[in-house]
């Protein structure tokens, strides 16, 4: 009988053990994350799309997909250049590389349209200002490059016109 | 259309970039003994209407967006390499000032758009002569846009088999061809005809210079 008793109490010994490792733990805490927003030309959020998140080692850190703002999420575990992307399935989205320091906050990011921010992390509400900034800039990028475009055809013609002149 | 950056591997990008700067080159030194002045101010203005209305984007089913490519419009008025080397042009102000197409996916939206369009679109311009002239330029209108629609789609759904760590994870673009295919192609066989429609109208108003 008393081994009976020994036996049983070891089966629930193991049997605790087994549910524990079945078990999860949760942990909650207040840390520091960096958003990154996805837009399109006319400033609408991006939803939807599958997103990345890849380390300063080039490893994936995390997979999803932009939340119904268009944003992206993470919390670096160490200091470098990340990368997050967002893509759809028909080939849109784009491109954040984000620099965070050695206090795991944000350094700066250049979005996919080559605009650099600088930025620490108490200033990262001013982030979307900054996007907004840019998309108003768009119409004064848009015609300044329709000049270079047609400035450039000018440079055609001159040089076709030296080369052979009028007869 | 425009491939943006991050989505392309460099096993891709590279070897795009080596083969559109030997084209570049090439179109450049054939531009200055083949190109007419006096089509220059015609050129520019096609090239220019290709990038306005390739910034105008409108809404697909299914939350997507597209816009007009202008691609066939360019190429059936101008022929192959100088639509190539225009609308190259374009991707250039747009991937460096525009944020819209990757620096880095510029030779392969070069190669795909710019080339690989236009050449469709003079190829079933010529093969459709004996139709009347309007139907040929319209339906060359559509093969601008829908060729590159096709080869943007191969291009994107290579890259997860390109490309991957370890594990088998994509390290760029995710989706394969049977994703990308279908989600590329079919919005573009209704905006290519919107791209043919634009060709009628840009030969009507510009006119036609002769083959090249």
């Amino acid at each position: 009988m008393a081994i009976l008793r020994v036996l049983f109490c070891c089966l629930l010994v193991v049997a605790a053990s087994g549910a524990l490792a079945h078990g999860g733990h949760g942990q909650t805490s207040v840390q520091p994350a960096i958003t990154v927003t996805f837009t399109d030309h006319d400033g609408n959020p991006q939803d939807g799309l599958s997103s990345r998140v890849f380390g300063p080692d080039g490893q994936r850190h995390l997979a999803g997909q932009t939340d119904a703002l268009g944003r992206v999420v993470f919390l670096p575990d160490r200091a470098g250049e990340w990368v997050v992307k967002a893509m759809s399935e028909d080939g849109h989205g784009g491109t954040v590389n984000v620099q965070v320091g050695e206090n795991l906050l944000l350094v700066g990011s250049a979005d996919a349209h080559g605009h650099e921010h600088d930025h620490d992390q108490a200033a990262a509400q001013d982030h979307l200002h900054e996007h907004d900034n840019a998309a108003s800039g768009g119409g004064m990028s848009f015609g300044a490059a329709l000049g270079y475009l047609l400035g450039a055809f000018g440079v055609v013609a001159l040089i076709l016109s030296r080369k052979r002149p009028a007869a | 259309m425009h491939i943006p950056d991050g989505f392309i591997a460099p096993q891709t990008y590279v070897p795009a970039y080596g083969f559109a700067g030997v084209l570049w080159a090439v179109g450049l030194r054939r531009l200055r003994r083949t190109l007419d002045p006096a089509a220059v101010p015609r050129l520019a203005v096609a090239t220019a209407v290709a990038f306005a209305l390739m910034m105008v984007t409108f809404p697909l089913p299914g939350g997507s967006t597209a816009h007009v490519s202008g691609v066939g419009m360019v190429a059936v008025l101008f022929g192959v390499w100088n639509s190539f080397l225009a609308l190259s042009l374009v991707y250039m102000m747009q991937a460096f000032m525009l944020g819209d197409g990757g620096v880095t996916a510029l030779p392969v939206n070069a190669l795909a758009m710019g080339l690989a369009g236009s050449v469709a679109a003079v190829l079933t311009y010529r093969l459709l002569r004996r139709l009347p002239r309007l139907a040929g330029v319209f339906a060359a209108g559509w093969m601008g846009t829908v060729v590159p629609a096709v080869l943007v789609a191969l291009v994107l759904g290579w890259q997860p088999h390109l490309a991957h760590d370890a594990t088998g994870d994509p390290l760029f673009f995710p989706f394969s061809w049977n994703v990308t295919v279908p989600a590329v192609v079919l919005p573009h066989l209704l905006v290519g005809v919107a791209d043919g429609m634009l060709a009628v109208m840009a030969w009507r108003v510009l006119g036609r210079e002769e083959d090249s």
